[in-house]
């Protein structure tokens, strides 16, 4: 089914009932789909049309569902823009999806007018020009104008389950984002599969707490309007702030949360849970980098009635696997070692492979492949990629059976010897004799930042792009969380990530210059700034005159790292 | 300089996230319009330790104390007034 009819369906049950809520105020399924369809009308006067893309320009607010909703009724697909990204790499996203509007608000008016000046012209909805004050001269389309247009409605274009519903950028490793194209089909499709899997009904209330660039979020926006639920979109205060999230959902009455676990360690170190009464969450399902067992196990033990979920799937796939656990932090004690990825999401077939891209047997290490109906089209105009990343495997059924003793469930005939088509997660797994899988790593150099993933090769690309850089290595090394002095109070930001304890990752580049050239290590910062996201900037920089190598003259990167960990030390 | 200019000098020197964002005044939204993120939130709590001498407890932490440099100047003189806990 088409997103958008499955809004319009959820409308016709029952359109008084608030779709979502932000800052205590409601959209109801009523007032979405005539506002998503006024957008889409407005949309369609600028010439937008199915096969076009619309950027979203916008932080957590109650606009996100009204720009999506009517970005796709307008029939094109959103191409979500993170607003805290530098303009260059935005205006490098707009022109790879040849972008011609982008739906926004005022708080980011003056960052899309300068957006819109860096790529040489973009008309702006959702803001008035005089918004952006101090900006050269913006084509802005504001809600009021919107407002004016009749609802596109049944006049709403049609588009194929194929075509484009959502295009979200990710880190590439040669220095430019790479666009992940999800259709109507993959999209709907992981919507129906995280309502069945978490038993969603229309009495649900969801915590919406990712940004839009982030895959994560499509889990509420398409799940909850799939069955009629309520979603709550999560606000940057509130996200900022832990005490104050922790009322929230206590006064929500929040059913299901969705998240990464940094949000969660926070809430849990720093929301005073004791004061809480959030018997209300019946579901807790993070992903995105593994939960560290100690803050874990404290987390479920404040949340005795929650069930947990540990979801894992790259962006490409949406969530493809699931383990669930509790309630109750008993279930933790009982882990050994981390808490695994689980098994396959209904109708994904998973197949761990060697090198060769061979089945290997249950036990042995290899890397994962996916193939289901919620994995995404391809990259964005890159068929190189999608070369690389999809790969044909013979599959056989002895080691393909998609949950543990349950071969070919789905009766779909996939059976020994059958080609089928895989996408590479470039994820390091095991399947264990209980049939479950294993997180091991990464087979390449892609790290997690706060749930965010940062290509280290990328981030050598753009500083190599210096003109005084002769040769850069980056690395990500755990960064032990280190309280500020003088209080009584809360240490910086944990994140989770391969550091056990939860700190964060500090990401650090060691660099040689040219011959005569100069640069210090904040001219290189500035330099990472106009092209890299925040988490993906270098915060230790260290000047070398050459670099210790392998005996193959490759950079030696632990060699590197230890020399780091000594310094700091 | 009072208490609230201070705490603005600071925010604006050390830490906002958009280094353009020079004008800031009393009552623009920090948390809200993501000026800025929650690294910098944990350091003014530092700040407000180190330069006042105040203790900011975890279930004090609330958009409604942190929302700008004026409720926080708020805030800060509700914690150095006599009798205050």
């Amino acid at each position: 089914m088409l997103l958008v009819e499955q809004l319009r369906r959820a409308a016709e049950a029952d359109g008084a009932k608030p779709a979502f809520r932000c800052g205590g105020v409601d959209l109801r399924y009523r007032e979405l789909v005539d506002r998503a369809d006024r957008l889409a009308a407005a949309l369609r006067d600028r010439g937008v049309g199915p096969g076009d893309r619309v950027g979203i320009l916008q932080g957590k607010s109650l606009e996100n569902p009204v720009a999506v909703f009517g970005i796709l009724a307008a029939g094109a697909a959103y191409v979500p823009l993170d607003p805290a990204a530098p303009v260059a790499r935005l205006a490098s996203i707009v022109a790879d999806c040849g972008i011609a509007n982008v739906v926004t608000e005022p708080a980011r008016a003056s960052k899309a007018a300068k957006l819109a000046a860096n790529a040489g012209g973009l008309v702006l909805h959702g803001i008035e020009a005089d918004d952006a004050e101090g900006q050269a001269a913006v084509t802005a389309v504001s809600w009021d104008e919107v407002a004016s247009h009749e609802p596109l409605g049944a006049d709403s274009p049609s588009v194929g389950q194929d075509a484009p519903a959502y295009v979200i950028f990710t880190s590439g490793s040669t220095g430019t984002p790479k666009g992940i194209v999800h259709t109507h089909r993959s999209g709907s499709a992981y919507a129906t599969m995280a309502a069945e899997l978490y038993g969603l009904t229309t009495d649900d209330r969801l915590s919406n707490f990712p940004p839009l660039h982030f895959d994560q979020s499509t889990f509420d926006l398409f799940s909850a309007t799939l069955v009629g639920a309520t979603t709550v979109i999560i606000d940057g205060e509130h996200q900022l702030v832990p005490a104050s999230l922790a009322r929230l959902i206590e006064d929500e009455r929040l059913t299901i949360w969705y998240s990464v676990p940094l949000a969660l360690i926070q809430l849990l170190l720093y929301g005073v849970l004791d004061e809480r009464d959030h018997s209300s969450l019946r579901w807790v399902v993070y992903g995105g980098e593994p939960f560290p067992l100690k803050h874990l196990e404290s987390l479920m033990a404040h949340w005795p009635r929650a069930r947990f979920s540990n979801c894992y799937g790259p962006a490409e796939t949406n969530q493809c696997t699931y383990h669930h656990l509790g309630p109750g932090p008993a279930a933790v004690r009982r882990l050994d070692g981390g808490v695994p990825i689980g098994v396959a999401c209904p109708d994904v077939e998973l197949v761990v492979v060697d090198a060769d891209d061979r089945p290997v047997v249950d036990g042995d290490d290899g890397q994962l492949l996916v193939s289901g109906p919620t994995t995404m089209r391809g990259y964005w105009g890159r068929p190189d990629l999608d070369d690389r990343c999809f790969v044909d495997v013979t599959v056989d059924r002895d080691v393909t059976a998609d949950r543990h003793g349950d071969a070919d469930r789905d009766g779909d005939g996939v059976g020994r010897g059958t080609v089928r088509r895989y996408y590479r997660t470039g994820d390091l797994v095991r399947r264990r004799t209980d049939g479950l899988l294993e997180f091991l790593g990464r087979a390449d150099r892609q790290v997690k930042r706060r749930g965010l993933r940062i290509e280290l090769d990328e981030v050598e690309a753009v500083l190599a792009d210096h003109e005084a850089v002769e040769e850069v290595a980056v690395a990500a090394i755990p960064a032990p969380p280190e309280p500020p002095a003088g209080v009584g109070a809360p240490a910086p930001a944990p994140a989770a990530g391969p550091n056990p304890d939860g700190g964060d990752l500090t990401i650090a580049a060691w660099v040689s210059t040219r011959p005569g050239a100069f640069v210090d290590a904040d001219g290189l910062r500035r330099h990472a700034a106009t092209r890299l996201t925040r988490p993906a900037i270098p915060t230790a920089i260290s000047f070398v005159d050459r670099f210790p190598r392998t005996t193959t003259g490759k950079i030696d990167y632990p060699a590197l790292t230890a020399t780091r960990s000594r310094a700091t030390a | 300089m009072s208490h609230t200019d201070q705490i603005l000098e600071f925010v604006v020197d050390e830490l906002l996230l958009d280094p353009d964002d020079e004008q800031l005044t009393l009552d623009d939204e920090l948390l809200a319009a993501e000026r800025i993120d929650s690294l910098g939130l944990m350091r003014l709590i530092a700040f407000l330790g180190d330069e006042f001498d105040v203790t900011v407890p975890y279930d004090e932490i609330l958009i409604e104390n942190f929302r700008n440099v004026r409720t926080i100047g708020d805030y800060l003189a509700g914690k150095l007034s006599p009798g205050a806990s």
